[in-house]
């Protein structure tokens, strides 16, 4: 491969890694908020600092 | 310093903010199941979240952007390279559905289920060697990063990197991995935030964007900037390397800890090749801000301190790159990436010396029998004691980890060191897990052999590099340049398992392993 076919690999390498990383962190995100709300709920329960059903 | 009031408030609150959740998790620890693999109850989301959190220090940051500031955009074939790992590891679940289906909880846990206590303390040892060396350059190139962005003295280096260590070492200690697990999920938003920031911002300035740092890159480095076969860093022999050592290095404890607290061996592999989409981001990005601040630091309106120091130089570019507020921002997400690492890191350190290395010799005095108790412990110090012992830990490596970044520098990049380091380890999983797992004849006396034979290559070149006047001139090439050594090494430790095995047989019966059912 020559200096310009590399020069565009890297062109379309980086483009498609900033699409994948993005994608995949706004979906991850979303889908982790609501299980991290019920670890976060839980741990205060156990904890005392909020009134709930504590885990036996 | 040029951090502005509120820049520093944004980051103080999240500092305190990431403590408040540590001392509120301590009460939900119940055992040292929970404290160390998080009651294994992550779902897919944090799973793959705390894994790319974990994975995504701002060490991995800083040395891939040092490879960017060195060797420009010829690194990038890492990236592609880990992503194609972790693509085919995803979908066939190489390695990672059998060690979930055993249910472990460390990798030389496998080995005493696998082997011998033996090869377990053996294989702890050097895998706490190589974790604690590995993790060496950790803290010293978080607090240059810290040091760069905020315009502090470059001699303030070991202090800021004392105070940062501190802070993760408290909250480490209030809740394992429970309180990992959560501060990790708010970490990896908050990073993702800042890598789209700084990107942006270097995208978009009149002196950099695209065109002006390849330009810039040809005119200061020509083709090896971007090839990195014709690379002298490089080469073929670093590439079979690399994606050798990326199809065994998913056996790497602290993220191996991550794979092990998913709900099943499917949710594992899914997690793999979710997560490995993000890997070419993960190493690409930071490359491309190290070539971006090699650029900057040759404009003629440079008049800053770091014109030939790649460790420095980016974080001053991004520091001077972006608004105030942002800043702040973009600091507390790289801070939030250091502290993510540092504490998964270290309770995996911490649990490998305890469990891998302090308990079997416990375990072999006592006399215990070799089998694992209902609390997961196996014989040597109990669940409670384990736990008090990995606190213990936890400050010892954090007191070690401070010493040696004061004092050590690296023979060559701070990457090239990290698999150095990492393949001490590495090597031998080539022959105890990649072939115990998948080679019914795989038996005790081979895994002996693994072990020690892999671990040799990557320290004598870490010894003789520091020393090279000992060798005799026509064999210095060795030390000039770890590629050899490395890949020679990863042939070392498959070696010795076949060699080892097979010549064994009779007197050794291998232990076989019960895959049944695995999901």
């Amino acid at each position: 491969m020559n200096a310009e076919m590399w020069k565009a690999l890297w062109l379309l390498a980086f483009w498609a890694a900033c699409v994948l990383f993005f994608g995949t962190v706004l979906i991850v995100g979303v889908g982790g908020m609501r299980f991290a709300g019920r670890m976060l709920r839980s741990m205060l329960v156990e904890t005392g600092w909020w009134r709930g059903r504590r885990r036996e | 310093m040029h951090l502005h009031w509120i820049d520093i408030t944004i980051v103080l609150v999240y500092v305190g903010g990431t403590i408040l959740v540590g001392v509120l998790s301590r009460g939900a620890i119940k055992g040292i199941s929970d404290f160390l693999v998080a009651g294994r109850s992550l779902n897919i989301y944090m799973a793959v979240a705390t894994y790319v959190a974990t994975g995504l220090g701002l060490v991995t940051v800083m040395y891939f952007a040092e490879e960017g500031f060195k060797n420009g955009m010829a690194p990038f074939l890492v990236g592609v390279l880990m992503t194609l790992v972790f693509l085919v590891v995803g979908k066939t679940g190489f390695i990672v559905s059998r060690l979930r289906h055993l249910q472990v909880m460390t990798v030389p846990e496998f080995y005493e289920l696998k082997y011998t206590r033996g090869v377990r303390l053996l294989g702890g040892l050097i895998l706490a060697v190589a974790g604690t060396l590995n993790m060496g350059l950790f803290p010293i190139l978080g607090s240059r990063f810290v040091v760069g962005f905020t315009g502090l003295p470059k001699e303030s280096v070991n202090y800021v990197m004392l105070v940062m260590v501190a802070v993760v070492v408290f909250y480490t200690l209030m809740g394992g991995m429970v309180s990992v697990v959560l501060v990790d999920f708010i970490q990896f938003l908050l990073l993702t935030v800042g890598f789209a920031i700084g990107t942006w911002a270097i995208l978009t300035h009149p002196d950099l964007g695209w065109t002006n740092i390849v330009d810039s890159l040809v005119a200061h480095k020509g083709p090896a900037a971007f090839d990195p076969i014709a690379n002298p860093d490089y080469g073929w022999i670093f590439i079979i390397y690399f994606f050798s050592v990326g199809m065994i290095g998913i056996v790497w404890a602290p993220e191996m800890t991550h794979v092990l607290s998913t709900e099943s061996p499917r949710v594992a592999r899914r997690m793999f090749w979710i997560q490995g989409l993000t890997m070419l981001g993960r190493a690409l990005i930071p490359m491309f801000w190290g070539a971006a601040a090699f650029v900057w630091v040759h404009l003629p309106t440079y008049a800053g301190p770091y014109a030939g120091d790649g460790r420095y130089a980016m974080p001053e570019m991004i520091s001077q790159l972006l608004p105030i507020g942002v800043t702040g921002f973009l600091m507390a997400g790289m801070l939030a990436a250091f502290m993510s690492t540092h504490d998964s890191y270290l309770l995996a350190w911490s649990a490998v010396i305890v469990r891998d290395v302090v308990s079997p010799i416990k375990a072999m005095l006592a006399g215990s029998r070799q089998e694992r108790a209902a609390d997961g412990t196996w014989g040597g110090l109990t669940g409670e004691r384990e736990i008090r012992a990995v606190r213990i830990a936890v400050v010892v490596i954090a007191c070690f980890l401070v010493a040696f970044g004061a004092f050590y520098t690296p023979p060559e990049t701070s990457m090239k060191y990290m698999y150095v380091t990492g393949t001490i380890y590495f090597a031998g999983c080539v022959g105890t897990i990649g072939l115990g797992l998948y080679w019914r004849r795989a038996n005790t006396v081979g895994a002996y052999c693994a072990l020690v034979m892999g671990a040799m290559g990557p320290i004598a070149f870490l010894i003789l590099a520091e020393m090279p006047e000992v060798l005799p001139a026509h064999l210095r090439f060795l030390v000039e340049n770890s590629n050899l050594s490395v890949m020679a090494s990863l042939l070392l430790g498959g070696l010795g398992m076949v060699a080892g095995s097979l010549v064994s047989q009779r007197r050794h019966p291998p232990r076989a392993l019960d895959f049944a059912g695995m999901e």
